[in-house]
């Protein structure tokens, strides 16, 4: 079974859509550090903002929650006087209302609203050492499409809310039970794992209620202002097919354990999408997709959505007349929203604890701590508690993580040396705790994952300088142009030891920068390609410009809400390879509204 | 008659009667003709002149708009736990190049089940020609491919003069309009869910549930189909259906389950609550009966179906089977993943004029009413089928002998025209023939219960003294076996025991020969479908008495039951203190 790990814009109506909003840092001089070269100066850190209500807050407890601890309490009990009998209950609880309104084309397809709740159920039958969850050879890895959810009654019904709570922890204690025996036999069968890591990290219960999130939305005006967007989009005569799409997700998770746990958040996630298509002269269907991400939807202005629009539409256009590319092997810059993709992907994801102890898994830098992984200057770090970069807010912010730990600040990479990895509660390497990043979609189990991956290089280039140095790389290399990555759409990689460990990142918009001084030209029909050791190592140098992507990211738990930032990077040499996609003619008629004769198009 | 493309202007005119508008602006045509405008000058737009160089172009092309809101509410115990309501607008095309004879319909491609596409709700004329163009071109340069796939696959199977395999039948121009106010109208969502979560909390009074829900469904569907040959359909229909589903454990473990469902136009013609109590109580305690019931015992036995039963099992055996839509062509070679060939086509369909039961069996399907003659409402009624041809009422099954199938448009070497049965969307490009309202009936005696069950007892008797009678009151169709829910076990003295654990192993369509009798009293069993693409099936309707079968194999289940619960029922033992 492969593990492909992938990030995207979120998605509406199956659209798969990418998020970037840039900031640019201001430069600051150097005064102490001797810096490599030519054009290099201290790099400033990012604009970076982190949240400040780290403490407790408290809110009480609703009915529904104080059902849940007694019954909590109750399973406890009775399942003690079993054999073999649980270590560990947790209850987590999703409440969601989510809007969604999809238009196309200045029409309106889809307006509603639905509220969900679900509970999962986590039994541990044995002990923190060795538990049911222990890691079957056999397991297969489907996290990401399987779910083992309940339904809640919406209405916080004590009683109604008891029932599913008892029905779904006893299926939940069979299923411990029936999986522990054989992990029980196995253990004698099979030889032991290299990495004789706990299954579960011992943690500090954590008490922390916030107030739920409750923002009433102006269905109309957004029905209205998406429809308008479409319409926006579609009028063009270049635009074959325009959508938009408005989602609102409200959710407030509870986590109560049998540890002592007692937690109550709420996060909101405003999603703004855009796709729009043309067909290129050779057939090939072109797409331009970006999303506007905010916490609520008054944070999102009318002006930034129509600027969007319009410059989807610009750069559509471009594209239509942009020539399809070759494979190339040669020097690029990544600019900061592609580098900041191309670090989530060939990094972010191979720093994830449990990756360590998996022996299904290619481990590419499981013994690589205190080594070189990065050229010296530059340093990564994972935070969740940072909630913007510059005026744009943060996916992948949050304070206690989805396993009732506290968020914690992580320092990855240091001038280049591998210093630690990302771990939820599943240990690894002989690391016994959490660095809360435990995350997880409703009806998953919890893994390390990222969320705010941040790249930041202690000696940075004007961009015009990085723009030189790519010129004089291609010159070397007897080359007439590198590259410009500016748009990525997403990407995804492979750490399954199955398959080759490799990544492709999708670009959307990529130049040719010629050394002769041409102006920069557009090229589409590109991928980029590569494996991670040697990406790592071809980074020359960074700018001072950082980007940052918002996204939406799939693994073993499901999807979650990331974010990743970076200066742009210049690579020595970068491989791209042709996009597939089926070309087929442009229509044969013409768009009905220009068609007043019934003319075909020639 | 000429189906070539020039034709397409003489259909039109032919039926120009039913589907003519005025020629005004577009913007003064009201909202509700927008639609039908639409549709019409995209598809004449795409008749005259949609055409790649040196390729076909389309002999004909279909329309279908499905507009829908669904309701849908789940309770548990007297607490919500789904609420959700939603509308939308598809569009399914299907659109043939070649000619009648040989064309790009029922020939198995990638795409399997025909993809709707979805409109905008509101009817602006532009945005629905821009949707309609878009998709008419895609499914266009499809089906030129998928035709050209075809006549590979013919060649290949040296099957070129496939001169008996006409792809589309001629149908006679129709008009079809049953506009109701249903669909703009009132849901009564509130009033479902109030009725929802209220019976959902009689389970209060059943310690040895563990599991109950009580769901609500409502759904109003219209439906326009707008045929280049000079077809209109616009018909709506609502649909409520309240089911109430119950699971708990047999004393040894085994899970056993049971359900009760009711099947209205609208909310409001649901029973009174106290009737809905009452079958909803009735059905439970016939499945708490089962909860310390023996396990049956292997043998051939003779089974009395009750009607609701019965009406689930004839589903089974008799309306998935009748098609008569010819399997589709496949590609060679075969690829992964492709059904094999032959699959698709029903059961009977190659025993036309044969004995398939006893002569006392009469079966027909007629869709053209709303009701049956007992008031029951038919959810798979409609005046014109999903190609928008005229409903008929079709006699399947005469004295025991196959006298017809469904049929669509996609015709057969011993039927060449739709009997306007054509449902769903387009499986393998070809709308495929299938049930409406589906009635059993016995053209000889019918009996009362007891007399049924005298003469379940007669025949085991008749077959020898260890042959056992039993009776299905309740029975799940939807495993690979047909497994009775609700069964007891008929004594020589007229007692009933209940038994449980029974796998009924042979019943297929072949068993209709061990059909021996039927009763008085018809059953209706509804199917809801599924609104957005139909590929979970279509609305349709089995009316049906009790049945008596004879050499029925009976298997017990085999296996192990999941433990007993370790603790008990949270509210039970929160009462049991009080």
């Amino acid at each position: 079974m492969y593990k492909v790990f992938s990030i995207n814009l979120a998605v509406l109506a199956s659209v798969g859509i990418l998020i970037l909003c840039g900031c640019a840092s201001t430069p600051n001089p150097s005064d102490t550090v001797t810096l490599p070269g030519k054009g290099f100066h201290l790099a400033l850190p990012p604009n970076l903002i982190a949240s400040t209500t780290v403490g407790t807050s408290e809110v009480a407890k609703s009915p529904g929650f104080v059902a849940l601890e007694e019954e909590l309490g109750r399973a406890s009990q009775a399942l003690s006087k079993e054999n073999p009998k649980p270590y560990f209950i947790a209850y987590h609880t999703s409440q969601k209302a989510n809007d969604f309104i999809l238009a196309s084309n200045g029409g309106l397809i889809q307006s509603g609203r639905n509220r969900t709740r679900f509970l999962d159920v986590d039994v541990r039958i044995g002990d923190y050492a060795f538990d049911s969850t222990h890691p079957m050879s056999r397991d297969m890895h489907l996290g990401m499409f399987t779910n083992t959810s309940v339904a809640l009654p919406l209405d916080e019904d004590p009683t109604a809310m008891k029932i599913v709570a008892w029905r779904e922890t006893e299926r939940q204690f069979r299923n411990a039970t029936g999986r522990f025996f054989v992990l029980k036999t196995n253990q004698k069968v099979d030889m032991p794992s290299e990495d004789r890591s706990h299954d579960f990290s011992r943690e500090p219960p954590t008490i922390r209620m916030e107030a739920a999130s409750s923002i009433n939305v102006d269905r109309t005006e957004w029905e209205n202002r998406v429809r308008a967007l479409s319409g926006r989009l579609a009028k063009d005569e270049d635009v074959l097919d325009a959508n938009v799409s408005f989602h609102f997700g409200q959710t407030t998770d509870w986590l109560l354990t049998t540890e002592g746990t007692r937690i109550q958040t709420a996060h909101s996630l405003v999603q703004v999408a855009f796709m729009a298509n043309t067909r290129a002269e050779d057939g090939q269907t072109l797409y331009r997709r970006e999303a506007v991400f905010a916490t609520a939807p008054h944070g999102i202005e009318s002006r930034l959505l129509e600027q969007t629009a319009d410059r989807l539409i610009v750069e559509l256009k471009a594209l239509k007349q942009a020539k399809s590319m070759e494979p190339f092997t040669g020097p690029a810059i990544l600019e900061g929203r592609a580098a900041a993709v191309f670090f989530h992907e060939i990094l972010g994801h191979r720093l994830e604890g449990h990756r360590q102890r998996n022996e299904q898994e290619g481990q590419t830098f499981t013994k690589k701590l205190g080594s070189h992984v990065l050229p010296s200057f530059l340093s990564v770090y994972d935070d969740p508690f940072l909630v913007r970069f510059g005026s744009v807010e943060l996916n992948g912010h949050y304070s206690v993580d989805d396993e009732g730990v506290l968020a914690q600040r992580v320092s990855l990479v240091e001038n280049g040396v591998l210093k630690n990895f990302l771990y939820g509660r599943m240990p690894a390497q002989g690391v016994m705790r959490s660095n809360g990043h435990g995350r997880k979609q409703t009806g998953r189990r919890a893994y390390a994952r990222q969320a705010n991956l941040v790249i930041v290089p202690s000696m940075a280039m004007d961009p015009g300088i990085l723009r030189d140095r790519l010129k004089e790389e291609a010159q070397k290399r007897g080359l007439t142009f590198g590259l410009r990555f500016s748009e990525i759409e997403g990407g995804f990689t492979n750490t399954h030891m199955g398959a080759v460990q490799a990544f492709r990142v999708i670009p959307q918009m990529v130049y040719k920068v010629f050394v002769d001084g041409r102006p920069d030209e557009l090229v589409r029909n590109v991928n980029l390609v590569g494996t991670p050791l040697l990406s790592l190592t071809n980074i020359l140098a960074a700018g001072d410009d950082y980007g940052v992507f918002n996204g939406v990211c799939g693994a073993e738990s499901g999807f979650i809400p990331v974010s990743s930032i970076s200066p742009s990077l210049l690579l020595g040499e970068i491989e791209i390879e042709r996009a597939m996609g089926a070309k087929r003619k442009k229509p044969v008629l013409t768009q009905p509204a220009q068609d007043v004769h019934h003319e075909v198009q020639p | 008659m000429n189906f070539q493309r020039c034709g397409w202007a003489y259909w039109f005119i032919l039926a120009s009667s039913s589907i003519a508008w005025a020629e005004s602006k577009v913007t003064s045509v009201p909202g509700d003709e927008m639609v039908h405008k639409a549709l019409y000058d995209e598809m004449d737009r795409s008749m005259k002149k949609l055409s790649m160089e040196n390729e076909a172009a389309p002999y004909y092309i279909a329309y279908t708009v499905i507009d829908f809101k669904q309701s849908l509410i789940e309770a548990e115990f007297g607490a919500s736990k789904t609420q959700n309501e939603s509308k939308g607008r598809n569009l399914g095309i299907d659109l043939r190049v070649g000619n009648p004879n040989r064309d790009n319909g029922n020939f198995w491609n990638s795409m399997g089940h025909a993809r709707p596409s979805p409109l905008p709700l509101e009817d602006d004329y532009q945005m629905l020609r821009r949707k309609l163009w878009l998709r008419t071109d895609e499914v266009y340069k499809a089906a030129l491919e998928v035709l050209a796939q075809k006549y590979m696959t013919e060649k290949h199977l040296n099957k070129s003069g496939m001169e008996d395999q006409v792809n589309l039948a001629p149908a006679k121009a129709a008009k079809t309009v049953n506009a109701s106010k249903l669909l703009n109208g009132d849901m009564e969502s509130e009033r479902l869910a109030q009725i929802v979560i209220q019976l959902s909390g009689i389970f209060r009074d059943y310690p040895d549930i563990q599991e109950s829900i009580v769901r609500g469904r409502a759904e109003s569907v219209r439906t326009r189909i707008l045929t280049s040959d000079g077809h209109w359909r616009d018909e709506q229909k609502s649909y409520v259906q309240l089911s109430v589903n119950v699971n708990t454990q047999a004393n040894d473990g085994t899970p056993i389950r049971s359900w009760a469902n009711f099947n209205v136009a609208e909310v409001r013609d649901l029973p009174e609550f106290s009737k809905l109590e009452i079958a909803t109580r009735s059905m439970v305690t016939e499945l708490l009966a089962t909860q310390k019931a023996p396990k049956v015992e292997s043998g051939n036995a003779v089974v009395l179906f009750e009607a609701p039963a019965a009406a689930r099992l004839m589903r089974r055996l008799l309306s998935d089977h009748l098609s008569g839509t010819p399997a589709p062509l496949f590609p060679q070679p075969q690829s992964m993943g492709q059904p094999e060939p032959g699959s698709g086509e029903g059961y009977f369909s190659g025993k036309l004029g044969q004995q398939v039961g006893p002569t006392f069996l009469h079966v027909f399907d007629d869709p053209r009413s709303d009701m049956t003659q007992g008031n029951h409402y038919l959810f798979g009624s409609y005046r014109a089928d999903d190609e928008a041809v005229p409903a008929e009422k079709v006699e399947l099954i005469q004295n025991g002998i196959l006298k017809n199938l469904y049929m669509s448009r996609t015709p057969r070497k011993e039927i060449s025209l739709s009997n306007g049965h054509g449902r769903g969307a387009a499986i393998a490009g070809a709308i495929r023939g299938g049930p409406g309202v589906l009635f059993i009936q016995s053209t000889k005696a019918t009996y009362s219960d007891k007399e049924l069950r005298a003469q379940a007892l007669q025949e085991a008797k008749t077959q020898g003294g260890k042959t056992k009678v039993y009776i299905v009151k309740q029975v799940d169709t939807r495993q690979r076996n047909t497994v009775p829910l609700i069964m007891f076990h008929l004594l020589p003295d007229g007692k009933e025991e209940p038994v449980r654990g029974a796998n009924l192993g042979n019943l297929i369509p072949r068993s209709l020969k061990n059909l021996i009798a039927m009763g008085k009293t018809p059953f209706t069993n509804n199917v809801m479908g599924d609104v957005y693409s139909y590929a979970g099936g279509v609305y349709s309707s089995v009316v049906c008495p009790a049945l008596v079968f004879k050499d029925v194999e009976i298997t017990p289940h085999q296996r192990v039951p999941p433990r007993l619960p370790n603790y008990p029922h949270p509210y039970f033992v929160k009462t049991a203190k009080n």
